[in-house]
């Protein structure tokens, strides 16, 4: 048997566009949960701008679903597609680092690293001591 | 020794015997953890070499069938019902085997495992790991953001008990299971009145003062998490297998963790 999970997607949502591209999320993934798919911005860029990141891995569909008009899927019939397509105007898929006004997408073969994927996007984890 | 390893059962003369040693080693039945549940135990067994147990969505319609399909439920072999499951499909551990070994990859940016909650009662708590980790691996705690609702804690480099109102922290040992140690097994028990862990079959360090583990003064319910403390701290790295039970006591170990290191490929 051979997956047809063969791609992986890393995807940095900037804070001000969590909601949105959770809808995105929600159209183009598969469970009615994914609306739950960014949850904290505890990502940064160089400038300190929040980005809440999902590595997930993908069919090749993934990509060709994002660039066309979206629909609701069975699994979320009520999903907000006015919101979804507000994300889907951002995705940037494979164009290099992560800015706040774009929802960057690292698109590869699934074999590479999710942390591979989050250097490309210059993004590192924040530091968050718990007292 | 390969006859008696497969059969079915086993007579002294006329007489059935239900166990078969040579010295202090036990050749038939072969042990199989669910000897840790043998007395209704609360607990789990995570075992991702079978198959039958790993499915892409977390209601376990889509049964996993190759290498790279996303583990959405993994089926507790305890007979707790303590299924491990992501609804968000975007979190899910990725199957990987090389068609001898068979483990769960984890990102370190958002995947996680969880139970349904669970009521615990009792003053025990024992847990082995086959797993090459570099943040949480298996928590049991109930479901807050904060430190104080943790039991039993083992991330990358220490096993932790936590005690609750007032906030207490137990920290057994140091733990060398990171990234860049290879594939482990690890071992950690607590009770009420010590703490001990070990990793490929070495101690680690043990407690045997303060306050240490008792379900019945902590948030309830509770759940057992896997790769994360649920609000936050991914661990990256693989999973081979798991065994946490409120019954595992020390003289279960050594059994467990032969199995967990066949089921990674240590040599202990």
């Amino acid at each position: 048997m051979t997956t047809l999970y063969t791609q992986k997607a890393t995807i940095a949502a900037p804070a001000a566009h969590i909601p949105d591209a959770n809808q995105l999320a929600l159209c183009l993934g598969e469970s009615s949960a994914d609306d739950q798919t960014f949850t904290t911005a505890n990502y940064q860029d160089a400038d300190g701008n929040l980005y809440a990141v999902c590595s997930t891995t993908a069919k090749p569909i993934f990509a060709e679903k994002a660039s066309q008009p979206l629909q609701a899927p069975n699994h979320a019939p009520g999903v907000d597609l006015e919101a979804a397509t507000r994300a889907q105007a951002l995705l940037q898929i494979n164009g290099g680092i992560a800015t706040p006004d774009v929802i960057a997408v690292i698109l590869s073969a699934r074999t590479e690293s999710a942390q591979d994927h989050i250097a490309v996007l210059g993004l590192t984890l924040r530091e968050i001591v718990r007292l | 020794m390969t006859v008696i390893n497969n059969a079915d059962a086993v007579y002294l003369g006329v007489t059935a015997v239900d166990r078969v040693y040579v010295g202090s080693e036990r050749l038939w039945p072969a042990f199989s953890p669910v000897e840790l549940f043998a007395n209704s135990e609360q607990g789990a067994w995570y075992d991702p070499s079978d198959l039958s147990t790993l499915f892409q969505d977390a209601a376990g319609t889509v049964p996993v069938t190759a290498d790279g399909d996303p583990v959405g439920r993994m089926l507790d072999k305890s007979g707790n019902g303590n299924h491990a499951s992501q609804t968000v499909s975007g979190s899910r551990p990725v199957y990987r085997t090389d068609g001898v070994l068979h483990w769960l990859e984890l990102d370190g940016v958002d995947d996680i495992l969880l139970s349904d909650f669970i009521t615990l009662t009792g003053t025990r708590c024992g847990a082995s790991i086959a797993a090459l980790w570099d943040n949480d691996m298996l928590n049991v705690k109930a479901d807050g953001t904060g430190f104080a609702d943790f039991t039993f804690r083992l991330s990358g480099n220490n096993f932790s008990v936590y005690q609750s109102a007032p906030q207490r922290t137990d920290q057994a040992s140091t733990i060398t299971a990171r990234t860049s140690g290879g594939v482990s097994v690890v071992t950690a028990i607590a009770s009420e009145s010590d703490a001990k862990t070990w990793q490929n079959g070495v101690e680690q360090g043990s407690r045997t003062t303060g306050a240490f583990l008792d379900f019945d003064s902590q948030d309830q319910p509770q759940r057992i998490s896997l790769f994360s403390r649920v609000a936050g701290g991914f661990s990256s790295g693989s999973f081979y297998g798991a065994v946490v039970s409120l019954g595992y006591v020390e003289s279960q170990k050594d059994q467990v963790e032969a199995y967990l290191a066949n089921l990674a490929g240590v040599t202990l």
